[in-house]
């Protein structure tokens, strides 16, 4: 017993010394950036000039500017778009996946994850779009349709963004991993009252499912909202600004016109916006099981 | 579990809606598939088949020709930054692109398990909890607020001011670490994954504590402790978070394109593959003037082929890297079932 008591106080010190160098790292890279964007919004910050504070002033440029407008709208339709066409699709692919043998599940899932890098997929398909050489084009002259611009048409350019998420459909890991918890149990009870497929899926499966939904959902909203390197590849922000998004712009307002000041304060507006959608999500969509 | 139950499989009509869903599936599986034998395909096409219309998924005269304009090219220094993708031969770029990898996995993956392991072993309650608010709470926060921020940091470490500031009464500045242009200014931002942190803990706390208990009265340090029994134990997450730190690193373009934009020398794959599809696609044959060297690039064959032969090279790593982990991913996604 003494020498379990007197191992408390070395344990604590373990815990601490294992624990340090992360809280090192997330205090610097995590949190302390979030916290220094609310000072360097508020300051007229150019790399060359010594920054001054100027109160408000950022925030009415970013107000006044047309532009912000425009990327809002932009971000907020990519995300509408993104979460509206795709965000269901994994979770049926998933529960569809567990309906098949063991055996067929795992050659599905070695084949739909065969990666492909990311900027390596974004250029794929920004080949498949080409208007000249891309193959989209040639199926639809082949079938005897007009050909399409694709992201070189304003109007079609967002929805090309997001299209490879429609098509592609597959299973998500982590809906994999939550649908394997859910107890057999409770489809022989549906079985029993008569369910068919359908209706296990509606008042089984899905409730099961909710927890990790509704955090699935949090998690596509910030990254939908934040998104940058798809259009940033893809597109550049074109046509004109057609697929500009908020991010990107604050990229161009700090690395290509050096306002970090206006960059921040921009970046600031996002994260109130997003937080409001969180927060009204979270109320919306409760993250509790009911069972 | 399969919502079909096993007993009544073999009914025409269970038969029926298993069978459209494994056609369906199929489909899918296959649409995923596609693109990557398009890129594979293209990539081992000669220019001419690239204009070739209609389009054939197989090379009529298949050729590693991209390949070797990718691999041999290197343009002399002097031309315009923006299209002179070959200032450094291909080989710098693919090293690049595993040295930051290797790096994040290496540093991130103990970081982050040795503190999930203290949250969840060996904290007091209290602090426990506080910390692991502090450790996933940036999660839910948007991360992209801290571009900027981030950038000032990484300039001048660990003064995120714009200068560096003198130490008072003196006129020394205080000691700071530039990391723009360089490998850390990439990896450190990633050397604790919140993510990876919830994966760690979750299973960390599905271990019993006599386990730890039992090796302390055997005298084992905490140390021992962790490397010994435990670390041994977490193989499977090991090996899901090694994936998942490669793969982001591998993936990362925001983070070396800020910090390394300078720094040709040590751009990685997905930085380069970016600046060839940006100077494929932006140079128009009606904007007539063009560099020498980027003309002959063009003139020499470097077109889709040669970006898709890029794309191949890009995702072999990855591929390699899923094969590698493959086991230990399906039996990861058992035990990564996620825990409040």
């Amino acid at each position: 017993m003494a020498a379990a008591v007197s191992g408390i106080g070395y344990k604590r010190a373990a815990a601490w010394a294992f624990s340090a160098p992360a809280i090192l790292c997330q205090f610097f890279f995590g949190w302390f950036p979030v916290l220094f964007a609310f000072y360097v919004g508020f300051q007229r910050y150019y790399f060359v000039k010594q920054p001054e504070f100027v109160g408000l002033r950022n925030l009415q440029s970013v107000a006044a500017d047309p532009l912000t407008v425009t990327v809002f709208q932009n971000t907020i339709y990519y995300s509408i778009l993104s979460i509206g066409l795709t965000f269901i699709v994994p979770i049926f692919v998933s529960i569809l996946l567990m309906e098949m043998s063991r055996k067929t599940i795992r050659w599905m899932m070695l084949l739909w994850f065969i990666p492909v890098a990311s900027t390596a997929g974004i250029a794929i398909w920004k080949y498949l779009y080409n208007p000249q050489l891309g193959l989209l084009n040639g199926i639809l002259k082949g079938i005897g349709l007009p050909a399409l611009k694709w992201l070189d048409d304003p109007a079609l350019a967002m929805l090309c963004l997001v299209l490879p998420g429609l098509i592609l459909f597959g299973p998500g890991l982590i809906y994999i991993a939550a649908l394997q918890n859910v107890p057999e149990e409770l489809y022989e009870a549906a079985e029993l009252e008569g369910a068919g497929f359908l209706r296990k899926v509606r008042t089984v499966t899905l409730p099961r499912l909710r927890p990790v939904i509704a955090m699935m959902l949090i998690f596509s909203i910030i990254g939908s909202m934040q998104v940058f390197e798809l259009p940033f590849i893809m597109t550049g922000g074109g046509p004109g600004y057609a697929t500009t998004t908020v991010v990107m712009y604050i990229y161009n307002l700090a690395f290509l016109s050096y306002d970090l000041g206006k960059a921040t304060a921009l970046a600031i507006v996002l994260f109130f916006v997003i937080m409001t959608i969180i927060v009204l999500q979270r109320k919306f969509f409760r993250e509790d099981l009911d069972t | 579990m399969p919502i079909v139950p096993q007993v009544g499989r073999r009914s025409p009509r269970a038969r029926l809606t298993l069978g459209s869903i494994a056609v369906f599936l199929w489909i899918g599986v296959l649409l995923h598939l596609f693109p990557v034998a398009w890129m594979i395909s293209a990539s081992f096409k000669p220019t001419r088949e690239i204009f070739d219309q209609p389009f054939n998924l197989i090379p009529k005269e298949p050729t590693t020709a991209s390949y070797g304009l990718l691999a041999n090219t290197v343009t002399p220094p002097g031309t315009d930054l923006n299209i002179d993708v070959f200032r450094y031969p291909l080989y710098t770029y693919l090293l690049n692109s595993l040295v930051l990898a290797a790096l994040t996995v290496l540093i991130q993956v103990p970081i982050t398990a040795m503190a999930a392991y203290a949250v969840s072993k060996l904290h007091a309650p209290r602090s426990a909890k506080l910390l692991f608010f502090f450790f996933i709470g940036t999660l839910m926060i948007p991360g992209q607020i801290a571009i900027v921020p981030r950038f000032l940091l990484l300039s001048h470490f660990p003064w995120p001011t714009r200068a560096v500031p003198d130490i008072p009464f003196t006129d020394l500045m205080f000691p700071s670490l530039s990391f723009v242009g360089t490998y850390w200014g990439v990896v450190l931002p990633a050397a604790f994954s919140a993510f990876n942190f919830l994966l760690f803990k979750g299973f960390f706390d599905t271990l019993p504590v006599d386990l730890i208990e039992a090796a302390r009265i055997d005298g084992a340090s905490e140390l021992t402790t962790l490397r010994k029994i435990m670390l041994p134990l977490a193989r499977p997450v090991i090996a899901v978070t090694t994936y998942f730190a490669f793969t982001s690193a591998w993936n990362d373009f925001l983070g070396p394109w800020i910090m390394l934009m300078t720094n040709q020398a040590k751009w990685p794959l997905s930085v380069v593959i970016y600046k060839l599809q940006f100077f494929l696609t932006s140079w128009q044959p009606s904007q007539g003037s063009m560099d020498p060297a980027a003309q002959a690039l063009l003139s020499s064959g470097v077109g889709y082929n040669a970006l898709m032969a890029l794309a191949v090279v890009e995702s072999i790593p990855m591929f390699l890297a899923f094969v590698i982990f493959r086991e230990q991913l399906m039996k990861g996604i058992q035990i990564a079932g996620l825990k409040g």
